[in-house]
């Protein structure tokens, strides 16, 4: 057989479909969208045993194929084969809880009806036999009529012998028509009395749930300790972001600026050394020692999510988020957003209702991305003193999370503004799972550190290599007369266009530096600091080439100043990566126009107002 | 028979669910014509089964973690969505 064969990959939420996709396909992915509805398409390859080729799709978690999201109804679609552009999938491979039997019949009773040909993975059967869930596995072979293995994803065990159902069921593919039809309130009832039949049959004992999760939960959910530990643990995140991952950036940092005078020194005073080094090494340098930073917070948001307490944390939350109008399924999304709001704005997509859905999406890029850390860090670092308040906390750290908090509250103010005026509507149900604690696999967790990590080195290399080129061509052209008087950027395009704006944004006190690199930050908020970093080491003061910006931005800003640009960047309007993907996601321009405008007009304010507080205080 | 509203439950309260009908719940303004009755049967809530109250929420007793049969997974629900499930009581042992 040479034919490729397509594999749609289909399970309730938190059954192990990830582990299971990661398992059979290893690093053999490739993420994309779908055309128009722009729901991550995730694509993996392997070959069995027998040397067919497979593509494996992996589709959003569902309990049903009644489409309530656009989630579900890309697996409803994809299922049926009703997208265009998809090749026709040969069979479906359903993933099942071992521990939650009944929720995954009621799945593959309905995707029988779709007519494919199924394989069944019966999955976390270490924890299902540990607990005493044992049932007649070739009882229920006879009963779907389809091949089930059992499997332990995380562990990678039984995948050799789904590999090898897998080539058994491949000659033998048969599609029987599609009869499926959504079912409703009634329909459902039945499959549930379908499954109970089922299981009446199948079932040799049933198992108790988990203890261990029981007792954690009455701490971690306790009204006063789990909320307790929920801002510590948050504390605790922002803390090591500021410390732990402080050593590697502090190294890479120091290696980008040798790096950088060797280059300038290597190409003594010709402008291609100046290019090379001033430009792209520097400008690329500056941001990538962020790198350790979004791998720390990567890290802590991939931790949270595979021991099952993100959903506690959700729950924790659910009544803040309701009381904004929110559902509580919204805290995933903005808690993504702590790390980009691209992906942020992309999970919005399992918010069944459209206005609950529009609101989550506009306030997602109020969640202080990681992005936003570089020129914290840089303001922090050379603005707050370095020491430690209550006998432990870092005044730094502490003011980093309040920027954070801000973040949060100026989020769910919007949001319960938004709720009030503009999105009246239908109240949403908020009903969500709280998966059993698992200890994370190290396998895992290194493929999920991979992805934003990947995202990040590409952005750097394309767009900031790119915006760091044109930078320096419009701070280095046109070339400053051989009298002059003023340093060589006054007299080029960024400080001319600097100067023009300035007036715009001196009453927030923003210096003529910070207006012209606001300009390249458009494209990426953090390109704002090597823009600084350009601006500011081209503008010829030795010093700045020596001690780097944020000595210079310590000796020459006022407090005010600083404070005033890290509230602009609470609300940081300019971002066009967040602007296209909204438009992409609302399928309209209205929507990131509402979103620029907002923030633009919020920064404005309230930087206008922190400013001019701190300079009469400070007087 | 005496039948109690999910929404009002304590902790470690258990009982049979007898209805889910969506005409029972507090906001009338949330959605309608079953969609929530099917949301709830979907995530496994259904007339026979045995539901436990395991946690609630800090605030105004909300959210409302259950357990379905002796299912290893673990419901959460707003008490609006609550009040769709009448339980008849199981005393507590």
């Amino acid at each position: 057989m040479t034919k490729i064969v397509h594999i749609a990959l289909v399970g309730n939420p938190n059954c192990g479909k990830t582990a299971l996709f990661n398992a059979l396909t290893g690093s053999k992915q490739r993420v994309a969208n779908y055309a128009g509805v722009t729901v991550e398409k995730k694509h993996g390859y392997f070959v069995t045993p027998n040397n067919t080729k497979c593509t494996l799709i992996d589709l959003p978690g569902t309990y049903s194929l009644r489409s309530r999201s656009p989630d579900e109804k890309i697996t409803r679609e994809v299922v049926m084969d009703e997208i265009k552009d998809e090749s026709k999938i040969d069979f479906i491979l359903c993933i099942m809880d071992a521990t939650n039997l009944s929720n995954g019949l009621r799945l593959i009773l309905e995707l029988k009806q779709s007519g494919k040909p199924i394989i069944v993975a019966l999955n976390m059967m270490d924890i299902a036999k540990m607990r005493g869930y044992h049932y007649k596995l070739e009882e229920l072979k006879k009963i779907l009529d389809c091949e089930i293995i059992e499997t332990i994803a995380i562990k990678n065990q039984g995948i050799n012998e789904l590999l090898v159902a897998i080539d058994k069921t491949i000659p033998n593919l048969v599609q029987k028509p599609n009869t499926w039809s959504a079912s409703d309130a009634k329909g459902t009832r039945q499959y549930h009395i379908e499954v109970a039949q089922i299981l009446e049959k199948v079932k040799i004992s049933e198992g108790s749930p988990s203890v261990w999760t029981d007792r954690i939960d009455n701490i971690l959910l306790h009204p006063v300790f789990g909320m307790l530990i929920l801002l510590v643990l948050l504390f605790l995140v922002f803390q090591s972001v500021f410390t732990f991952a402080d050593i590697p950036k502090n190294f890479m940092q120091d290696c980008v600026d040798s790096l950088q005078a060797y280059v300038v020194g290597l190409f003594h005073g010709s402008l291609f050394g100046s290019l090379v080094g001033n430009g792209i090494i520097a400008g690329v340098g500056t941001v990538i020692v962020f790198l350790p930073q979004i791998l720390t917070i990567s890290l802590f948001v991939v931790l949270l999510e595979d021991t099952g307490y993100m959903a506690r944390a959700a729950f924790l939350m659910d009544k803040i988020m309701g009381s904004a109008g929110l559902h509580g399924k919204a805290f995933i999304p903005l808690l993504s957003s702590f790390a980009c709001a691209i992906p942020g704005v992309m999970a919005t997509r399992t918010i069944e209702n459209k206005n609950d859905r529009l609101v989550t999406i506009l306030i997602s890029p109020l969640m202080t991305c990681s992005a936003r850390l570089p020129i914290y860090t840089l303001l922090i670092s050379a603005l707050i003193p370095s020491k430690t308040v209550f006998g432990f906390l870092s005044l730094q750290g502490l003011v980093m999370f309040s920027l954070f908090f801000a973040g949060i509250v100026f989020a769910l103010l919007v949001a319960f503004i938004m709720k009030v005026f503009f999105f009246k509507g239908e109240r949403q149900p908020s009903i969500m799972e709280l998966p059993s604690y698992k200890i994370p696999v190290l396998k895992n967790v290194v493929i999920e550190l991979i992805k934003p990590a990947k995202m990040f080195l590409k952005r750097a290399g394309t767009i900031i290599v790119s915006i760091s080129v044109i930078l320096w061509f419009l701070s280095t052209f046109p070339v400053a007369p051989i009298n002059a008087t003023l340093p060589a950027i006054d007299y080029s395009f960024v400080g001319i266009l600097g100067h023009y704006l300035h007036p715009i944004f001196a009453p927030l006190g923003f210096p003529w530096q910070v207006v012209a690199a606001l300009i390249p930050g458009m494209a990426a908020r953090e390109v704002v600091v090597s823009a600084l970093g350009t601006i500011y080491a081209l503008s010829g003061t030795e010093d700045a080439m020596q001690n780097g910006l944020g000595a210079l931005i310590s000796n020459s800003w006022t407090l005010a100043m600083g404070v005033s640009l890290l509230v602009w960047y609470i609300f940081a309007p300019q971002c066009a990566s967040t602007l296209a993907a909204v438009k992409r996601e609302t399928n309209s321009i209205k929507w990131p126009v509402v979103l620029f405008s907002y923030q633009i007009v919020l920064a404005y304010v309230m930087a206008f107002i922190v400013y001019n507080v701190i300079s009469i205080l400070m007087k | 028979m005496d039948l109690i509203n999910l929404a009002n439950c304590n902790r470690y309260d258990k009982g049979i669910i007898r209805e889910i009908n969506e005409l029972n719940m507090y906001d009338k303004s949330c959605l309608s014509g079953g969609e929530v009755e099917a949301r709830l049967l979907e995530m496994g809530l259904i007339e026979g089964a045995r539901v436990e109250v395991l946690h609630l929420g800090a605030f105004g007793k909300e959210p409302i973690a259950i357990r379905i049969d002796n299912s290893n997974s673990i419901i959460a629900l707003r008490k609006n969505e609550a009040s769709a499930v009448l339980l008849e009581k199981i005393k507590n042992d």
